[in-house]
C-alpha cells in the first residue's frame, strides 16, 4: 500500500531534463526569500515599513510563495522523503550525499550563526531583543530548518545527472493522472479549508456584533426596544 | 614502473565502463522496459549507460545475468574496444 502511494511521486523521465532541473534550481533560489519576508511583514507594524516597500514585499513575496509550491510539489523533491526502501539504489546514493552535505551545512552554518549572536551580544547588541521582535526564537528555527532544506534540494538537483535523451518510454498515465490528483485535492484542501473557516469565523463574528449592538441599543433605549 | 603506475591509475579512477546500452539495443528494449526487468529505476539504467552511475555488485550480477553474458562481457574497470577495433583485431 506504501509503495503505491509512495510510487505516485516517482519521477518521469521529463522531471530530469537540464531544462526542468534548471527550472527546478531557480523555483529554489526564488522560493528562499519566502519565509523571511513573512517574517519582516509581521513585524511590519514596529519597524514601520513604508507602504510601496510593503506592496514591494508583498509581490516578491507572491512571486516566492508560487516557487515555493513548484519546488514543494516537483516529484525529485517528493524522493526525499520517500524512505530508503522505496528508493532505487542511485536514488538512494544521492539522497544520501545530499543529506551528508545538508549535515554539514547544518554543523558548520549553525555554529557560525551562533558565534556571530554571540559576539553581536557582546558588542552590547540586544540579540535576543531582535529575535523576540521579528517572530520569537521557535520561528527563527523554523527558519533555519527550511532555509537548510532548500540547501539539501540545491544540492540534489546539482548531482542528479541530466537525462537530456529520452527514451521511447511509456508514461505511466496513472501515476501522471494519481499525482495530478494528489495536487488538485492539496491545493483544494489548502485553499478551501481557510477560507470555509474564515467565512464561519467571520459568520460569527458578524452574528456577535448584530447582538452586541442590539444589548447597547437596548441599554440605550429601553422604551424603544419595549414599543418594537 | 612508470606504465604500471599509469594502468593502475587509469584502472583505479572509479570509473566502471559497461556495454548496457549496446546489449539493450541488440536486445530491442527501452530503458524502462529493462529498468522493470531488473527492478530499478529507468533513470539509473540512463546514468549506467552514460557512465554517470557504477552500479552496485548486485545490480551489476543481475544485468549479467538478464543478458546472459558474464559479468566481465558487460562491464569493465577500463573502456571496451569499439566494433572497428575488435573487427580489425579478429
Amino acid at each position: 500500500m506504501l509503495r503505491q502511494i509512495f510510487s505516485i511521486f516517482e519521477p518521469t523521465e521529463k522531471q530530469f531534463t537540464s531544462q526542468a532541473l534548471k527550472r527546478l534550481k531557480w523555483a529554489t533560489y526564488l522560493a528562499m526569500p519566502c519565509f523571511p519576508i513573512m517574517t519582516l511583514l509581521e513585524a511590519d507594524p514596529e519597524i514601520g515599513l513604508s507602504k510601496s516597500a510593503t506592496l514591494a514585499l508583498l509581490l516578491v513575496a507572491l512571486v516566492s510563495v508560487i516557487a515555493f509550491f513548484i519546488i514543494a510539489f516537483s516529484r525529485i523533491s517528493w524522493r526525499v522523503w520517500t524512505p530508503d526502501r522505496y528508493l532505487d539504489e542511485s536514488e538512494i546514493a544521492r539522497k544520501r550525499e545530499a543529506s551528508a552535505f545538508t549535515m554539514m551545512v547544518y554543523g558548520w552554518g549553525g555554529l557560525a550563526v551562533i558565534i556571530f549572536g554571540w559576539l553581536l551580544s557582546l558588542s552590547g547588541v540586544d540579540v535576543n531583543g531582535i529575535i523576540n521582535r521579528f517572530g520569537g526564537p521557535i520561528w527563527w528555527i523554523f527558519l533555519g530548518l527550511v532555509s537548510v532544506s532548500y540547501v539539501h534540494i540545491l544540492k540534489l538537483i546539482s548531482i542528479t545527472p541530466s537525462i537530456d535523451d529520452p527514451d521511447s518510454d511509456v508514461q505511466s498515465v496513472f501515476k501522471d493522472k494519481a499525482f495530478l490528483w494528489a495536487l488538485v485535492l492539496f491545493l483544494i484542501a489548502i485553499t478551501v479549508v481557510p477560507f470555509v473557516k474564515g467565512y464561519q469565523d467571520g459568520h460569527r463574528d458578524a452574528l456577535a456584533d448584530i447582538e452586541a449592538a442590539k444589548q447597547s441599543q437596548s441599554h440605550q433605549n429601553p422604551a424603544a426596544i419595549n414599543d418594537e | 614502473m612508470m606504465l604500471t603506475y599509469i594502468k593502475m591509475l587509469y584502472i583505479y579512477n572509479n570509473m566502471i565502463y559497461n556495454r548496457i546500452k549496446l546489449l539493450r539495443t541488440e536486445m530491442g528494449l527501452s530503458r524502462k522496459e529493462l529498468a522493470d526487468a531488473v527492478g530499478v529505476n529507468f533513470q539509473t539504467i540512463g546514468y549506467l549507460e552514460r557512465g554517470d552511475y557504477n552500479p552496485s555488485l548486485e545490480l551489476a550480477f543481475k544485468l549479467a545475468e538478464f543478458f546472459d553474458v558474464p559479468i566481465t562481457a558487460a562491464f569493465s574497470p577500463r573502456p571496451f574496444k569499439s566494433l572497428a577495433e575488435q573487427l580489425a583485431a579478429e
